[in-house]
């Protein structure tokens, strides 16, 4: 090797190792908050104030059960109900809505596109007070509805839909399909749908970390203990084992590990959607 | 129409004095017409279409976000606490947030304090964080992503809480360190009044940190490589390519993160509340009587007016609007900063 190659290669090899260690180091700073909680969760709550090391203790399963004879549980499911209920109602009304204003031509489409623009830029949470009035007005308090139907009107998520699908899905294979006799709708569902499978991925990622995330909204929707979802029973778990301080944090742990979970399977997906979400906003 | 027009006064004039052809062509005449008709019939059908794919998404808007937004500026000019009948007082509710009310403009100035310190730290790391891991000298650039992102995608609430965690006086992690280590000698109240602001932007900080990196790094794949290579053989050493290609390449996103940082940053509320108030009292639904002051954000408060107990619903949702119109302002500012179309420019 002569000895300019070697000097390059050196110094590759000296970048490869600072910008490994560097990354390694990162990781861990964003690790060890999690790991702390993780790890106090296998503490009793004397031990907790005590003998408290970094190293897991053998209290978890004794948590876990303590944890898992209140609502825990139960919340879980709601989260689950709401969150998968969301993101289905969204992504099909965001899709339907793009696939009109990408593919039609009819007298509001430009109007129509301009409103999500516009509407995209109204911060949503600022119209929250008179949204639980008027929840209260039509009886959805306490009801699962609002924070379902909500979703359906995201304007990020139509707009979003109008711009792939004005990209990907040809016009011509409508006129085709069109031709050949085939229901507007059922054009929809038989040859837009499949086209859009991307983004329909992407989006429905979004949603249901939003959904499954959202914590102001059903803290004013929702009342009774056996409808609270899991960011309410995270919140009040201070309140719920006033001594028992290990279980709150089993609780804060059982609520965060089944995200990180499904995030870490999907995690291709996630970051992929994640990216193009904001890309393309 | 017009179609169908010419093409009658071609058959006529061309075809009156032959009679066998002028019989087929009738016939291929009908069937033109009627097809003709059936498509205009099926274009005016088909008009019908995008209303009724665009209407459940209209329906939902409105019920769901355009009443409720109305409703609020509606509210602003009334007094109310949700039971006596609602009574209008005009601008009384904006001339008592302007001239009494103790905390809602210092719950604005806290929250750009609070914004002006991890907004900059946030985007800076992340710009040279993703430039390093973005290099071909990262194996496992996906792995390092994916553990980056887990601050971002946990629950706001879950983020307050585990920091509440670690940082108790009592119990948590970081005093007892310090103390082993015999950095201070004795434990230190993070949650309290010096310190709290700067938690709360060490708290977002890590939050956001790795959803930047997420983003700029997927930006500056995209940059070719041939800028690179032609800049090394011009000479430029690694940070000079970092100032003069990159960061004006990756422009775009930085525009982008920073507007949507800003309006999301104003309505910061889950991570203090959950910080500050979650872990020693579980209360619930925004009280503020016992928080720390200087880290009382605006939808906070806002919350704290309207379902803290005295409902004063008129004077929370003229807080709502005011709010509204200083997120929109400074929305304006930063697009008029970068001097270019917006989010949702259509290009």
């Amino acid at each position: 090797m002569s000895n300019r190659n070697r000097k390059t290669y050196l110094k590759r090899v000296n970048l490869t190792i600072s910008i490994t260690l560097l990354a390694v180091f990162i990781s861990i700073i964003f690790i060890i908050p999690f790991y702390l909680m993780g790890n106090m969760a296998t503490y009793s709550t004397n031990n907790l104030y005590t003998k408290f090391t970094f190293l897991p203790s053998n209290y978890l399963l004794e948590n876990l059960k303590t944890v898992m004879r209140g609502m825990f549980a139960r919340s879980l499911l709601n989260s689950l109900i709401v969150s998968i209920c969301a993101t289905f109602l969204s992504v099909f009304v965001s899709a339907l809505f793009g696939f009109s204003i990408a593919k039609y031509r009819f007298k509001l489409n430009k109007f129509f596109f301009n409103f999500i623009i516009i509407t995209m830029m109204i911060p949503t949470s600022l119209g929250i007070v008179a949204f639980v009035i008027e929840m209260r007005i039509l009886g959805m308090i306490d009801t699962f509805a609002p924070l379902i139907l909500v979703f359906g009107a995201n304007s990020y998520g139509a707009f979003w839909m109008t711009q792939y699908i004005r990209a990907n899905v040809p016009t011509e294979l409508i006129e085709s399909a069109r031709i050949d006799g085939c229901n507007e709708f059922m054009i929809f569902i038989r040859i837009v749908v499949p086209l859009i499978k991307p983004a329909i991925f992407t989006l429905s990622i979004l949603i249901f970390l939003w959904s499954w995330n959202s914590y102001l909204l059903p803290i004013v929707i929702l009342n009774s203990q056996s409808k609270f979802t899991i960011p309410i029973t995270i919140a009040t778990l201070g309140s719920l084992y006033f001594t028992d301080h290990a279980a709150r944090v089993t609780g804060l742990f059982l609520g965060i590990i089944p995200l990180f979970i499904i995030f870490i399977i999907g995690s291709k997906f996630f970051v992929k959607g994640i990216t193009e979400g904001a890309i393309k906003g | 129409m017009f179609a169908l027009r010419a093409y009658g006064r071609a058959n006529k004039k061309t075809t009156c004095h032959d009679k066998k052809l002028y019989g087929i062509k009738r016939v291929e005449l009908r069937e033109y017409i009627t097809s003709e008709v059936q498509l205009l019939r099926e274009r005016k059908r088909k008009n019908f279409w995008p209303y009724i794919f665009t209407s459940p998404f209209l329906i939902l808007y409105f019920v769901f976000l355009l009443v409720p937004t109305l409703f609020t500026i509606y509210l602003s000019f009334n007094k109310w606490n949700g039971i006596d009948p609602i009574t209008f007082i005009g601008l009384k509710n904006y001339i008592f947030i302007f001239t009494r009310d103790p905390y809602f403009f210092k719950s604005i100035l806290n929250i750009i304090l609070i914004m002006l310190m991890y907004i900059p730290a946030v985007m800076v790391l992340g710009v040279v964080i993703a430039a390093a891991i973005t290099s071909r000298y990262l194996k496992w650039g996906h792995a390092f992503r994916v553990i980056s992102c887990l601050p971002y995608i946990t629950m706001s609430v879950g983020i307050g809480l585990i920091f509440a965690l670690i940082l108790d006086p009592k119990m948590g992690v970081l005093n007892k360190v310090l103390l082993y280590l015999g950095l201070i000698n004795e434990e230190i109240q993070w949650l309290k009044e010096p310190y709290a602001r700067y938690v709360i932007v060490v708290m977002m900080i890590w939050r956001l940190l790795g959803y930047m990196i997420l983003l700029y790094s997927a930006s500056m794949v995209n940059i070719p490589v041939e800028l690179y290579d032609a800049a090394s053989i011009d000479g430029a050493n690694g940070i000079g390519k970092f100032r003069h290609i990159t960061i004006p390449l990756v422009m775009p996103t930085t525009r982008f993160l920073l507007i949507t940082s800003i309006i999301a940053g104003f309505q910061l509320v889950e991570e203090p509340l959950l910080l500050l108030n979650g872990w020693t009292s579980g209360s619930q639904g925004g009280g503020f009587a016992n928080a720390v002051k200087s880290c009382l954000t605006p939808v906070w408060y806002i919350f704290g007016t309207a379902f803290g107990g005295m409902s004063q619903y008129g004077t929370a949702t003229a807080m709502s609007f005011i709010l509204f119109i200083v997120i929109l302002s400074f929305t304006m500012i930063g697009f008029r900063i970068f001097k270019q179309k917006g989010i949702g420019s259509n290009e």
